[in-house]
């Protein structure tokens, strides 16, 4: 979890039963920071104080982390303010009111509920699930390295359509690109000559030059995606 | 030190010749080094040795500077020159060394263009150097290591830029590949120097 912005002594609370209840937190205590945190894809929920980075701050942090939970924190009960800040983009709005135990709880449960749907990734008989580490073809492992993989399962989610290097590398590896990193097109290179070798020509790598890659996935003459 | 009467003035060409095709041929291994990157054909050790080798070539240089009395140029431009030239594989062979040094994943393009810039640079660098005897195409030489050297130096801009043109790049990949960007300028620089020690000693006499 991560504390964004300024930490105040309620934040800090928070992230003590936090802490004590197993999760690893972060408190970023200047904007930089927090983004570069957020954009790592490192970071599962946003725990931020209204009072420090504004109501405008809440809604700033649900437009650019779509995917991860936002939690705001008040320092008394009110039901309109729980309403207008749940209204502007929190996912979940904390209190003083609560007990540690119930934060942590709510926390949880809203971490639970926003869990990204999409760790295993599907297209015909190839699987790859991220969470097991295992890429597998009609029930065989495929040996790729953690990279590899995780680029076939950013192509796999992608259902056939073609994936820019910059989203691909975005996806993977969690930051820009920089202008004539090749970065993507290694490690494509090296998964489609891992593919060829463990599956044929049933599944294919294909280059819109220019742009990025798509995955096709071909099995007894029937196109999977 | 005994200083020899009999001149071995021959033997300054043979080693400056060769020191010009270590320096070009350090730069062809790198150039492949970064190209093939990170499954690159040819170890850093081959770069490595290549380098050494001109240290070795440097050092008798400097040996037969101070054993002989009747030199074919100025001493001081000798010694210029060795050093220039010297500094050339250094250079080269730094910025390969920081392709394992940091793990480098994949090449970056600008980067490749400074390694083709460094290989043509290189290669004029050679000619400059194995002309010495005569001069002859030392001049178009000279002007060709300068223009590329304007060209290295865009490419370097461009490519620094191209790292900070969107905040959300990784500071790891900034870090990395700004140093490897200024190894490899710092090279193509080095050939500059080079080139202006050969005009030196064709302006004093061609």
């Amino acid at each position: 979890m991560l504390v964004a912005d300024e930490s105040t002594p309620s934040t800090d609370a928070v992230a003590k039963a936090m802490r004590a209840a197993g999760h690893s937190v972060r408190i970023s205590a200047r904007r930089p920071q927090a983004a570069l945190a957020l954009r790592s894809g490192r970071v599962d929920a946003v725990l931020a104080d209204p009072a420090v980075v504004g109501d405008e701050g809440i809604g700033e942090l649900r437009a650019r982390i779509p995917a991860c939970p936002v939690i705001a924190w008040l320092p008394r009960a009110s039901s309109d303010r729980v309403a207008e800040l749940l209204a502007i983009g929190a996912d979940e709005v904390l209190h003083a009111g609560m007990s540690s135990r119930e934060q942590v709880a709510r926390i949880e449960a809203v971490q639970r509920r926003r869990a990204p749907e999409t760790r295993i990734s599907k297209a015909g008989p190839l699987s790859v699930d991220r969470d097991r580490g295992e890429a597998m073809w009609h029930g065989r492992r495929l040996p790729l390295t953690a990279r590899e993989r995780d680029v076939l399962h950013a192509l796999a989610e992608s259902h056939g359509q073609t994936v820019r290097r910059e989203v691909l590398y975005r996806r993977v590896w969690g930051y820009a690109m920089a202008r004539g990193d090749r970065t993507v097109d290694v490690n494509v290179r090296r998964l489609r000559a891992k593919l060829v070798e463990a599956v044929g020509v049933l599944v294919a790598i294909e280059t819109e030059p220019g742009v990025g890659y798509r995955l096709i996935v071909r099995d007894n003459a029937v196109t999977a995606l | 030190m005994r200083l020899a009467l009999v001149p071995r003035t021959t033997e300054f060409y043979d080693l400056f010749a060769a020191a010009g095709r270590t320096a070009h041929e350090a730069a062809r291994l790198a150039e492949i080094r970064f190209r093939e990157t990170p499954d690159a054909s040819v170890p850093h050790s081959r770069v490595k040795e290549l380098e050494h080798e001109g240290d070795r070539l440097t050092a008798e240089i400097f040996d037969l500077l101070n054993t002989q009395y009747v030199t074919p140029f100025d001493r001081e431009d000798i010694y210029d020159l060795a050093k220039a030239v010297d500094d050339v594989a250094d250079y080269v062979e730094e910025a390969s060394d920081l392709l394992d040094l940091y793990r480098i994943e994949a090449p970056m393009e600008q980067a490749l263009e400074q390694c083709r810039i460094l290989v043509e640079t290189t290669a004029e660098l050679e000619r400059a150097l194995g002309s010495l005897r005569n001069f002859r195409g030392a001049r178009e030489a000279i002007v060709a290591v300068k223009r590329l050297e304007d060209e290295g130096d865009r490419v370097a801009r461009d490519a620094i830029a191209a790292l900070f043109e969107d905040e959300e790049v990784s500071p790891r990949e900034m870090i990395r590949w700004k140093d490897i960007f200024e190894a490899l300028e710092r090279a193509i620089d080095a050939c500059e120097t080079v080139a202006h020690a050969v005009g030196n000693v064709v302006v004093k006499n061609a």
